[in-house]
């Protein structure tokens, strides 16, 4: 693969590959790492990837390295015996990590939401990052991720479920007000 | 009722992105005109859809296309500390079986003579010993990085390994011939 090819693909996917896993893992700088990283295996590897198919694959494997991110630092938190506190008694603290917030102008609704998301399975926080940000049709997904379109169903309706107190409840101004005293 | 539900709550999502054939589009909209709960479940659909959908494309910081680059030419060399480790643990097995194969297939020519020396139990248990060092080497290297395995057997297996169980296998059949 010579650089020019690489430097092309580089600049027509970073930001969706680097958002992508921004939005799963929750920390720019491990998403800088993610987002290097699967570059790195696409330099690796280009040659094993169909024509036509670099852009799924890419988003496979930063898929893959987020959810490994995440168990990774889920082991460490249960390893150090840090217990995962309720995560929607702190949904709109921001937890101690900086996260998308830190980096981006978001609003209310999505800070809440993102952190909310905390409480998915990393799979399927990813899977939902990739059906609702990224706009991929679940055939997309599916493709992907060698998923069948009926276990993406009923994945994103599992975790519409578990979102449904944010989902439902409409932002409330004293939360924060709740936060802060807290 | 209830798995009614539940069946047009699965398919809300592929409902809200257009995903779903006319039939089917016309299916869920009938039950939604008549079900509340499958609306509310509907409008938390919707709530995901645009919260995610806002939120903006994050790009990472102006010098991370050079730190990248950088990043390659090492990843093209293998010297990052944890491929390394992987390099060491593989070349270490490889060692090895290269031992392993010195010091018994010299035992196994037969150049000089006709009629082999060794019963074809023996060969096989040699044979046995080289491929049980080969799967080891296969092992550690598929539980470190599964493209590890593919570059070291295709760099090293056509020209030391071949070559040996290329020895192994004449005397096997001048055993029988």
């Amino acid at each position: 693969m010579d650089h020019a090819l690489f430097t092309q693909l580089l600049e027509g996917n970073r930001d969706r590959i680097y958002s992508h896993a921004l939005y799963c893992v929750g920390d720019p700088e491990d998403a800088q790492d993610v987002t290097q990283e699967t570059f790195v295996k696409l330099w690796r590897n280009y040659g094993e990837i169909s024509d036509g198919k670099v852009s799924g694959w890419l988003m496979r494997v930063a898929h893959n390295l987020c959810i490994d991110l995440i168990r990774r630092r889920q082991a460490q938190r249960k390893n150090f015996g840090w217990p995962d506190p309720d995560a929607l008694d702190r949904l709109p603290a921001g937890g101690g990590r900086p996260g998308p917030e830190d980096a981006l102008h978001l609003d209310q609704q999505q800070r809440i939401l993102l952190d909310a998301m905390d409480t998915l399975a990393p799979e399927t926080r990813s899977v939902m990052v990739m059906h609702y940000f990224q706009e991929m049709k679940l055939q997309e997904i599916a493709a992907v991720l060698g998923k069948t379109v009926s276990a993406l169903k009923v994945q994103i309706h599992r975790a519409r479920k578990s979102l449904r107190l944010v989902l439902t409840t409409p932002c409330e101004p004293d939360l924060d007000v709740k936060r802060e005293t807290g | 009722m209830m798995n009614h539900c539940r069946d047009i709550e699965l398919e809300l999502a592929a409902y809200a992105g257009g995903e779903l054939d006319p039939a089917q589009c016309e299916r869920i909209g009938s039950h939604l005109d008549g079900c509340a709960g499958c609306r509310a479940e509907l409008d938390r659909e919707m709530t995901l859809r645009e919260t995610l959908g806002g939120l903006p494309t994050a790009t990472p910081p102006a010098d991370f296309d050079d730190r990248i680059l950088a990043a390659i030419p090492a990843a093209g060399a293998d010297s990052r500390p944890r491929w390394m480790r992987y390099r060491l643990a593989g070349g270490l097995t490889i060692a090895a079986a290269s031992i392993a194969l010195a010091l018994i297939l010299p035992n196994l020519r037969q150049d000089s003579g006709p009629q082999p020396t060794w019963t074809d139990l023996e060969i096989a248990a040699a044979r046995e010993e080289v491929m049980f060092s080969l799967a080891l080497t296969a092992w550690v290297l598929d539980r470190t990085q599964k493209d590890t395995v593919i570059e070291v057997f295709a760099n090293q297996l056509p020209n030391s390994v071949n070559e040996s169980l290329k020895i192994v296998k004449p005397t096997t059949s001048g055993g029988n011939g």
